[in-house]
């Protein structure tokens, strides 16, 4: 799921953003998406897996939710012309990665302020049975 | 005390129901999988009468309607059979063949084990195979459907 959101970041209208491969680690406590501004990085997939249906022989059906956040920052005194349209491309994404079976997508942006940034997270939770 | 205490996944333990053809002597049966819970309705219908020495109403219990209610989610290969309508056995009919087939079948119900360690209960009896409604939905995209066998005749317990 990262591969494929980060395959579909290179095609999509960036202005001055740029997108990198690395993950969105702390160097020496600072994210790197706030180190960097008007870089998007993509971070590692997470799953959590919870019963669907419980059952009297213990039949193994789970639902499992994958989420992949993308950050990026910018400089919140100076808000690139393109942001909106760039973060409505982003959450467009939904229906174009790839996760065969996927029953639900759900997509959730988020903004904070870190000192003179401003910090964007967009979350990308699918769900599928397993 | 002995509580019934099935345990889901652990064989002998666990609660099972096992079906097969009540016509074919040879049939060794088949389990059904995931199954959701299990009601064993045992419903004696009443007579009621009135007396004119008696101030309130006398009953007797009559017949007993006897069904086991349930609810599984789908496994292709139990539900559809191995052949399917005109099969000889429980696995070769499947749920849906013993259905559409209205073939009498005949159940056991293994409750689980005792709490105390000894061996539990076993209802069986015969009956048909009622009430199938598979359904299935986006937000739980996993086939489940009701079930019913309404027992013709008495449960034994062994």
């Amino acid at each position: 799921m990262r591969e494929s959101i980060l395959e579909l970041l290179y095609g999509i209208p960036l202005g001055t953003f740029q997108v990198s491969k690395e993950l969105p680690y702390d160097e020496t406590g600072v994210a790197l998406y706030t180190r960097n501004p008007k870089t998007i990085y993509v971070d590692f997939e997470v799953e959590e897996s919870l019963p669907l249906f419980i059952t009297l022989d213990r039949a193994d059906i789970n639902t499992t939710t994958s989420s992949v956040a993308v950050y990026f920052s910018t400089d919140a005194k100076q808000i690139p012309p393109n942001l909106n349209a760039m973060i409505t491309a982003i959450k467009g994404l939904k229906m174009q990665i790839s996760d065969p079976g996927a029953n639900r997508r759900e997509v959730v942006h988020s903004t904070e302020y870190v000192g003179d940034l401003l910090t964007i997270t967009v979350e990308f939770r699918f769900t599928r049975i397993t | 005390m002995a509580y019934i205490y099935p345990a889901p996944g652990v064989s002998n333990v666990e609660t099972t129901l096992t079906i097969s053809v009540a016509s074919n002597g040879s049939d060794t049966g088949t389990a059904i999988p995931a199954l959701q819970d299990i009601t064993v309705n045992a419903a004696n219908d009443v007579f009621t009468w009135t007396q004119l020495d008696q101030g309130s109403k006398l009953q007797i219990a009559t017949t007993a309607t006897n069904s086991l209610g349930m609810n599984l989610v789908l496994d292709g290969t139990t539900f559809f059979g191995t052949v399917g309508s005109g099969g000889a056995t429980a696995a070769e009919l499947g749920i849906f063949g013993a259905s559409t087939d209205k073939t009498k079948i005949a159940f056991d119900l293994y409750l689980g084990d005792n709490d105390d360690g000894t061996a539990g209960k076993t209802l069986s009896g015969e009956g048909y195979i009622t009430g199938l409604a598979p359904t299935v939905s986006a937000d739980a995209p996993v086939w489940v459907s009701p079930i019913t066998i309404t027992v013709d005749g008495d449960y034994t317990v062994a």
